[in-house]
């Protein structure tokens, strides 16, 4: 291959000296570069020291770059999040009623409509107080802040919601609630035990009301409307002995959320008598400090809770 | 190649490199300042610099692409109307030097790296067409032809490229 290129020898035959051969250009070629070579005028250490400082410039700019787009990012999340959280809402306000207040993803900022005192059997709206029947202990009805999702004059309600075993129930004036977590409860009119409210909890989740009071609630209810239900079924003496065996932890487990405000003096819990580790915070100071008395000191903990009747808030 | 080792290396190349980029530039200052360029680009990405095998080529090949850089040329032009060129460092050219140099800067650029990669830097044809990314032919061909354009105005017989040409192909 570089024998056809050398013209040099070939040409150099027919035109010799008058060739301008690659030898020859090699060596003006060679003789040129070696007159202008310069020795280096900057020390090596000087152009490390120059990559090393553009290497961090460009770290830096890269990482300038990099947080430029996360917060681009965060900012168009929070736009899309916000942004598509809003739409969900509004179209129930604006179909159903306008009047209530733009209940966005978090309803606890709107004033309840309705409060319901599970443990005083009492319905509350509109200044009015109304009687009511709900859950039984094995099963309460839900807490917490609801949403009144939709309204029916009657409605086939499943049967262990209003306290029947199997059956599908018939029910008037239905309201049905939207709890946190999903749960769904209704507010019915308990036609089968017109006495029943303000006495005994009968259901099996559902709020019932005597008939004309249900009437009286769905028309001052709205869907979009919030429900407050606080307190617990209120345990009577002889249902006591049926729960207590069967749910320790559960009581526990909520005992640890109401006795927080007790255990965040942990000084004053650690310093003080024994009587106030038992009565305040008993899982907690059971599993922090393991003492001999703690075997004494935590079914009294867990007893006094559900006495209190705090169960979940 | 630790950073004694790069000093070294680069004392040692600079003055060859600058004399070779020299011929491709024809431009003494821009010989020096590409040079150095490549070698602030070498510590820089040291990985791939050593990868490579050979430092020197390595350097010389991104020199050349800084010279041959159109961006940069731009600039360098700017930088050169906004304030006075420094003088021109020439030790001592003879008039068919400076003959020679001009001819150079009259050729294309692709027959100029060729002819200065192959007849300077002994590179073989193989080695020049993958330096520049053209197939061998084309590499022979450019480097007839700049060897033809050069005899021409260094006052030779256009007799001569032309014959050569039709050899080559």
């Amino acid at each position: 291959m570089s024998d056809e290129l050398t013209p040099g020898r070939r040409y150099g035959d027919e035109h010799p000296g008058a060739a301008f051969d690659r030898s020859e250009l090699a060596t003006a070629l060679r003789e040129l570069a070696q007159d202008h070579e310069t020795p280096a005028a900057v020390p090596g250490a000087e152009i490390r020291r120059r990559a090393v400082r553009r290497r961090r410039r460009r770290k830096a700019a890269l990482a300038a770059a990099g947080t430029a787009c996360a917060g681009a990012l965060v900012l168009v999340l929070a736009v899309v999040l916000t942004g598509g959280g809003k739409p969900q809402p509004v179209p129930p306000a604006a179909s159903y009623g306008p009047r209530t207040p733009s209940a966005t993803a978090e309803p606890s900022p709107a004033a309840p409509a309705a409060t319901v005192d599970l443990s005083r059997r009492e319905l509350v709206a509109r200044g009015r107080t109304l009687s009511i029947s709900a859950g039984t202990v094995k099963t309460p009805t839900p807490t917490g802040l609801m949403t009144v999702t939709a309204k029916y004059e009657t409605a086939v309600l499943p049967g262990e919601v209003a306290g029947w075993d199997k059956y599908q129930v018939k029910a008037a004036w239905v309201i049905r609630l939207r709890g946190p977590d999903d749960r769904t409860t209704y507010l019915v009119a308990l036609d089968w035990d017109q006495k029943a409210p303000g006495l005994r909890d009968i259901t099996g989740g559902a709020i019932g009301l005597r008939e004309e009071d249900a009437k009286w609630l769905y028309q001052a209810l709205t869907p979009g409307a919030v429900v407050e239900v606080v307190g617990a079924t209120p345990t009577q003496p002889a249902r006591k002995l049926t729960q207590s065996p069967t749910s320790p932890v559960e009581s526990s487990s909520a005992d640890s959320g109401a006795s927080d405000p007790g255990a965040s003096e942990p000084g004053a819990t650690d310093s003080g008598s024994g009587l106030r580790k038992g009565a305040s915070g008993g899982p907690d100071e059971v599993i922090r400090t393991p003492e001999p008395a703690s075997g004494t000191t935590d079914p009294a903990a867990t007893g006094g809770a559900t006495k209190s009747g705090a169960v979940r808030r | 190649m630790t950073e004694d080792e790069f000093d070294g290396f680069y004392a040692a190349a600079f003055p060859r490199l600058t004399g070779q980029l020299y011929a491709f530039t024809g431009d003494h200052g821009e010989a020096q300042d590409v040079v150095q360029e490549a070698f602030v680009r070498a510590w820089d990405r040291r990985r791939e610099f050593l990868a490579d095998g050979a430092p020197e080529a390595w350097i010389r090949t991104v020199a050349m692409r800084l010279a041959v850089s159109r961006w940069r040329r731009a600039r360098r032009w700017l930088e050169l109307v906004r304030r006075n060129p420094p003088p021109e460092h020439t030790p001592g050219p003879g008039p068919e030097r400076a003959a020679l140099v001009a001819a150079l800067r009259e050729l294309p650029e692709a027959q100029r790296m060729a002819v200065v990669l192959h007849h300077l830097c002994d590179l073989s044809v193989e080695q020049v067409a993958s330096e520049t990314g053209a197939p061998t032919g084309t590499v022979k061909a450019r480097l007839s032809r700049g060897r033809a354009a050069l005899a021409r105005r260094l006052g030779e017989s256009d007799e001569l490229g032309e014959r050569e040409d039709d050899r080559v192909r």
